[in-house]
């Protein structure tokens, strides 16, 4: 039931018809000066910032990768086989001047050099038939999982959203839109390989300013992105997350091992910043509101960032189409 | 509520109501649209909002539409993220059943009435699109 | 009602039930209680009620779908108003179909909490994070004196502000969206509800956890109900991933088969390499 009183609610409305038009620029300008074309890689070394009293690098907070979706694995600006929709209406907006080659988003695989998935011939084909079917699901295996509220994986849950990073003795957590992960640092071992899972499981630990993580269990349905890529449920991923002590930055990295799938190892290189109250929400890296205080904060104090519950309700009806409608 | 905004507009946002939408040209939706929905196949539609499914990534508002023969068709159609919505002070509460709501957007591949809006707007101009997860870098 | 008179109307109920009820549970010597470095009542760890509240909260007998049980209600029975009983028993008769859990649903604060899956509490100064194995969502309860967000929201999970009595942890939750059952027998409540939870660890390895429910439009007045839950104590307990949403669709997503899949031109049909030992010892 509405509680609003009738002043704040016609300052609303008034603010709603400013929205109508403000928010484009917010998403251009925001989406701009957060996204990056260039790959900054974080190099390994010491922990000079601060710690948690655990003794943990202290990264908690919101997270964002600075480059792409997961469109397309290997050109992380461009569409690959997805159709991202129709030209929307609105005033005609500023186009930005057209990227050159050179100044083109790398490909996410840094290893090997020449950014293509070292897929066996039959693996290239399988993926290619995936990608080709995005926009003609005629199958139900052609169906996007994640459009099904499927978790991303370990490694493509990293190329959607913003997402958040919280720390505990013995665990940092990541808190994706869809799906989570609990990374281990106590040792204990992982489960038989009988458990599949969709973001598997992680055992990690610290060296200097890495968080170093070893997933196993992991199902491989999500796959690596729209344009098919994939490994096999029996594929080694090891996990490098690399911080910057300054406190801003840090750089995954995951290397997939299968001799079922691949001709050798590729690694996947994702270059991650730091949301915070400056950065403009954009809905996609940040996706932040400020907290609410009984009192007004100190002056000086900057506002605490929020997420609103990461539930996602899509493919929970009718699993056979997503496109079927919940039923009222 | 204080929101981040950058410096509002106004004076042009009057006659843009009808009309103004977000999304930097091209969305990347949580599901690939071409995969469910057909840009081929635009729809307009003049209803009645019955029900609005407050449910992320994407909203439902359900609509009566009047056939020319008087029957009545109740459609389904996917919205943006209601979080979006939330994050610039709007809530459920702004949109209650029984209004008139007027939806651009494109017919479900199925052929059901179902769609996917681009524009839902309500006569007094307001909207139900306060941005969509664009793809930063997919357009230039 | 505005929101500022309910809950000075809610903890007038719950102070008044509480004290009774604290009577009768055997209190746990504070000494013995794990604490953070901040002196709070560490609630970190894996928690898991008994299965009975999960079939039925309410004292019922056996059925064939459903065990006996004592019920978690305070006083035995919800005061539900006419409607409110009416859609329980509409509820009830179809709940094979209907149980929101059937779709892998979120189970929502109270079922999530006695479901009979475990759920990991992690907590820090500021809020505690509980993990649901059911689902896998993520519940925030902020401890940082933050309020909640201006206006009604519709929330699977509602939205949780704490602080500390003491060594109980008062939790109000609002925003909920009247989509999740309280259990498999169809007992429900509304997008109006506000519930009042207490969590008190009564020694090292067993958490109360009592919850007023204050809904207008399904009960005729404010109910408790309460729940020992227990920790998981087996060596490397975890909660593992349940996405059940997904049982119903990942079996479309083989990875393909290396051994058996024939690539269109005819390539590939390696066999898929034995684990390594390297994988196997951990």
């Amino acid at each position: 039931m509405p509680t609003s009183s009738n002043a704040t609610r016609g300052a609303r409305l008034a603010l709603l018809g400013v929205l109508v038009l403000t928010p484009a620029l917010v998403l251009t300008q925001g989406s701009a000066q957060f996204r990056e074309r260039r790959v900054v890689v974080t190099p390994p070394g010491p922990w000079t910032g601060a710690r948690l009293p655990d003794g943990q690098p202290d990264v908690e907070g919101f997270w964002s990768n600075t480059i792409g979706n997961h469109n397309n694995l290997t050109d992380p600006q461009g569409r690959g086989a997805a159709d991202d929709g129709p030209p929307r209406e609105g005033p005609a907006r500023p186009r930005r001047a057209q990227a050159g080659p050179q100044e083109k988003a790398p490909s996410r695989i840094s290893d090997p050099a020449d950014g293509e998935v070292p897929f066996q011939p039959w693996a290239r084909a399988r993926a290619q038939e995936f990608a080709a079917h995005l926009n003609d699901p005629t199958r139900p295996e052609y169906v996007e999982p994640f459009a099904r509220c499927a978790p991303g994986g370990p490694t493509k849950s990293f190329m959607w959203h913003g997402y958040e990073i919280r720390q505990y003795p013995g665990y940092v957590v990541f808190l994706f839109d869809s799906g989570n992960r609990v990374i281990h640092l106590d040792g204990k071992p992982a489960p038989p390989e009988t458990i599949k899972e969709w973001n598997g499981e992680s055992r990690g630990r610290w060296d200097g300013n890495t968080l170093v993580v070893h997933v196993t269990n992991h199902n491989a349905k999500a796959r690596l992105g729209r344009s098919g890529e994939f490994v096999s449920a029996d594929a080694a991923v090891e996990e490098r997350f690399v911080f910057d002590p300054a406190g801003e930055r840090f750089t995954y990295h995951a290397t997939y091992t299968d001799p079922s799938v691949l001709t050798r190892p590729f690694t996947i290189t994702i270059p991650n910043k730091r949301v915070t109250v400056d950065t403009p929400v954009d809905d996609w890296n940040n996706q932040t509101f400020h907290a609410n205080f009984p009192t007004p904060r100190a002056a000086g104090e900057p506002p605490l960032l929020e997420a609103y519950e990461r539930i996602c309700v899509e493919g929970n009806e009718g699993h056979g189409n997503p496109a079927a409608a919940p039923q009222p | 509520m204080t929101r981040r905004l950058s410096r509002p507009i106004t004076g042009l946002a009057a006659g843009l109501f009808a009309i103004a939408t977000f999304g930097a040209g091209r969305v990347a939706a949580h599901h690939a649209f071409a995969a469910e929905f057909d840009v081929n196949k635009p729809v307009t539609l003049v209803g009645t909002l019955t029900k609005v499914a407050w449910v992320n990534p994407h909203g439902w508002i359900y609509v009566d539409v009047k056939g020319k023969d008087g029957t009545v068709t109740p459609w389904a159609i996917e919205f943006g993220s209601p979080n979006a919505l939330l994050r610039r002070g709007l809530r459920k509460a702004d949109f209650p059943p029984g209004m008139t709501v007027t939806v651009k957007g494109y017919l479900a591949k199925s052929g059901k009435p179902v769609a996917n809006a681009s524009t839902v707007t309500l006569p007094d101009g307001r909207s139900l699109f306060a941005g969509s997860s664009t793809t930063p870098g997919a357009q230039p | 009602m505005n929101t500022l008179g309910r809950p000075a109307l809610l903890a007038a109920v719950v102070l008044a039930v509480s004290g009774a009820t604290l009577a009768a549970q055997r209190t746990g010597d504070p000494a013995t209680l794990p604490r953070t470095a901040d002196g709070r009542p560490d609630l970190s760890g894996i928690w898991q009620a008994l299965s009975g509240p999960e079939f039925d909260i309410e004292a019922h007998g056996p059925r064939k779908d459903t065990p006996p049980g004592l019920g978690i209600v305070e006083g035995g029975a919800i005061p539900y108003t006419p409607q409110g009983l009416a859609r329980r028993q509409r509820n009830f008769a179809a709940r094979a179909t209907a149980d929101p859990r059937n779709k892998c649903f979120t189970l929502g604060v109270l079922r999530g909490t006695y479901s009979g899956e475990p759920f990991q509490i992690f907590q820090r100064p500021r809020d505690l994070t509980l993990l649901y194995q059911f689902g896998h969502p993520a519940r925030t309860i902020h401890t940082n004196g933050t309020r909640h967000p201006d206006g009604h929201i519709d929330f699977w999970l509602g939205d949780s502000r704490a602080g500390w009595e003491d060594d109980t942890l008062v939790v109000d939750v609002n925003d909920f969206n009247g989509e999740t059952w309280l259990d498999r027998a169809g007992n429900h409540a509304s997008d109006q509800l506000h519930v009042v939870e207490r969590w008190r660890l009564l020694d090292a390895n067993t958490l109360e956890y009592r919850a007023t429910l204050d809904d207008p439009a399904v009960y005729t007045r404010p109910w408790s109900l309460s729940v020992l839950l227990h920790r998981r104590r087996e060596p490397n307990a975890q909660v593992l991933e349940n996405y059940c949403y997904t049982l119903d669709y990942d079996r479309y997503y083989p990875v393909p088969p290396a051994s058996t899949s024939v690539a269109p031109d005819g390539s590939g049909a390696e066999k898929a390499p034995r684990r390594t030992a390297a994988r196997r010892s951990r």
